[in-house]
């Protein structure tokens, strides 16, 4: 579904993507790992279109990268991104009015689900509950793909439950395809089914969870301290 | 529910069924959840949950019918097959750590009966 | 549902609107306030005449506010980090730069027109209703609407095109990830100079001589009055507006295109 064709990325002397070439299935969540700075939210942002690749190509569904991919993709970055002036009810019609999948019913639920009211003013509300906010405008689309960028990082753990939750809540499973970014690989190891490692810009394991934890009889954190301590796997 | 990772999710998505297969929480022929609503209350992968209720089906342990959901299979040696098998996990495991403590095949039998006893007077 | 052209060109223009609520509202506080200060000091002494160079000063503070605000109807995006929704958005770069122009004409349309229209009522009290109809009929009966009218227009047309240099310079800037003011700047500065200059050559070259430049000629009569007189033709103003339009389109395709295939995060 996503193909990456010999894709290199480098922002001035620093290479974050190196000749990568990789086909991400469809219908998984898939966990792309690995410390700060080792290319995935580069790879994430490319996919989306805010990075171009300086070598390679990049399709998803064979299409390049453009308006049309993106209309089916929901991106949620690690940072706060939407407007902080708007309620999260105007966040909401903005969004809605590009999308042909959003999907009213789910938002509200959501909505009540993550305990948020629509009259929240973006920049008034705690960092946890701007996270929500995030998640609640990606979640309320039917997506096909859904990238996020270390979705849980600076939220508190019972935040953090509720974003796992609403993950799988509506997950599509066969049909749609969750990229999740992340260093805190414990918490989201119980709903991965792929993992991609990498390192210094380059694929150092993936390969189906279940089958790498039968193999090795050790939890992905586990294997993710082999992967970054040794060279060689 | 926590899950040990360093093991298949799903192998101990099926423990979790046998488990409440044995303690009576599911009975033969019983509907068990849908695989969403599974992997919502465990906070699991859905694929997982359908990779579990897969392997279910092929150990005989279970069985989906189309447009109704997946059932506990009708076999009424199904209890006793499940608690032989827990059974024997446990024995063997027990058996091989208590051999490595150093004990002899006797000293376990010995110190079995002891620990029911045992059990019994603090019951009272 | 899938959404149209027209939906998610006016979500765009409502959200940029919205953007500048605040600063808007700033300015238009500053127009009634600004010429309720100054209809003071007239009140108690200044000269009556002296609320036109009033008038005239606030309107045009009012139009470089908004034209700063160009600029920064960009910059805030990225300061903001909206430009992370904004580009994750399935619209082309033309849409977004449309809804920003729409927005920049919306707030000079309603400010200028709201200080325009404090101004004219103050200047007609103060220098009386008949000034006004005297200065209309002055024009009317000098074929001087239909070069009011051209002015306005090409007025008008300049200004879009102005904006449109503004939002190319910031995009070349943005290009860039060091200095991207200063680039700004520069670019806005050299793309003028060289519009201008691409401007004259076509001028030149295509207008017969005799009717090259605008010539005003400007006179006194025995009262007092300015006759103004312009060699100003049709033609003339058919080509200067062509050439406006047709650089104005070619600076919104580039930025646009800039947008789309050069910027990234």
């Amino acid at each position: 579904m996503i193909e990456l064709k010999g894709v290199t990325k480098t922002f001035g002397s620093t290479i974050a993507l190196d000749n990568v070439s990789i086909n991400i299935p469809e219908g998984k969540i898939i966990g792309i790992l690995g410390p700060n700075g080792s290319g995935k939210s580069t790879l994430l942002k490319m996919l989306v279109g805010l990075n171009k690749p300086n070598h390679g190509n990049i399709f998803i569904n064979g299409q390049q990268i453009g308006v049309q991919t993106k209309s089916f993709i929901s991106y949620l970055p690690e940072i706060d991104y939407l407007y902080p002036w708007m309620t999260i009810q105007q966040a909401a019609d903005f969004v809605k009015s590009f999308y042909e999948d959003w999907d009213e019913n789910k938002y509200k639920e959501l909505v009540e689900f993550l305990e948020l009211q629509p009259s929240m003013v973006i920049k008034k509300v705690s960092k946890g509950m701007r996270a929500k906010a995030k998640l609640l405008l990606s979640f309320s689309r039917n997506a096909k793909l859904i990238l996020l960028d270390e979705p849980l990082s600076g939220i508190d753990i019972l935040t953090r439950d509720k974003i796992i939750e609403t993950i799988i809540r509506d997950y599509r499973a066969g049909d749609q395809s969750i990229l999740i970014t992340t260093h805190e690989v414990r918490e989201v190891e119980g709903i991965l089914d792929e993992v991609i490692f990498i390192r210094r810009g380059q694929i150092a394991l993936e390969g189906n969870v279940e089958e790498l934890r039968y193999q090795r009889q050790a939890s992905l954190v586990e294997i993710m301290k082999e992967v970054y301590t040794h060279e060689t796997i | 529910m926590d899950f040990d990772h360093g093991r298949p999710i799903y192998l101990q998505i099926i423990d979790y069924i046998k488990k409440q297969i044995i303690t009576r929480n599911l009975k033969i022929g019983d509907k068990v959840p849908s695989q969403r609503e599974l992997a919502q209350q465990l906070k699991v992968n859905p694929n997982t949950v359908q990779r579990a209720y897969r392997e279910m089906e092929n150990m005989q342990l279970a069985e989906t019918i189309r447009g109704q959901g997946t059932f506990i299979v009708k076999r009424g040696e199904l209890l006793k097959e499940l608690q032989g098998e827990m059974a024997g996990t446990l024995l063997k495991n027990f058996i091989l750590e208590m051999q490595s403590l150093g004990y002899d095949d006797q000293e376990i039998l010995g110190l079995v009966e002891k620990y029911q006893q045992d059990l019994k007077e603090e019951i009272k | 549902m899938k959404p149209s052209n027209g939906n998610t060109l006016f979500s765009l223009y409502k959200k940029d609107l919205l953007s500048v609520k605040f600063e808007s509202l700033m300015i238009l506080a500053t127009i009634f306030l600004g010429h309720l200060y100054f209809s003071y000091k007239i009140l108690t002494g200044w000269p009556e005449p002296t609320i036109l160079g009033v008038t005239s000063t606030i309107f045009f503070i009012v139009m470089f506010v908004i034209f700063i605000g160009t600029f920064t109807s960009v910059s805030r995006e990225w300061s903001n980090n909206t430009i992370y929704l904004v580009m994750s958005l399935p619209v082309s770069g033309k849409k977004i730069f449309l809804s920003k122009l729409l927005a920049v004409m919306t707030q000079l349309v309603i400010l200028g027109g709201a200080s325009i229209l404090v101004g004219s009522l103050l200047s007609s009290y103060f220098l009386g209703a008949d000034i006004i109809a005297q200065v209309f009929g002055f024009f009317s009966t000098h074929q001087l609407l239909k070069v009011l009218v051209m002015g306005i227009i090409l007025l008008f047309f300049g200004i879009i095109q102005i904006i449109l240099v503004a939002f190319f310079s910031t995009m070349v800037g943005r290009a860039f990830k060091k200095f991207s003011w200063l680039i700004t700047f520069f670019t806005f500065i050299f793309t003028n100079i060289f519009i201008g200059k691409i401007n004259e050559f076509l001028l030149k070259a295509l207008i017969a001589p005799v009717d090259r430049h605008l010539s005003i000629i400007g006179s006194t009569n025995f009262d007092g009055q300015f006759l103004v007189e312009s060699g100003l033709t049709t033609q003339f103003f058919l080509l200067q507006l062509t050439i406006i339009l047709l650089i104005s389109t070619g600076l919104f395709f580039l930025t646009a295109m800039i947008y789309d295939k050069k910027i990234e995060l």
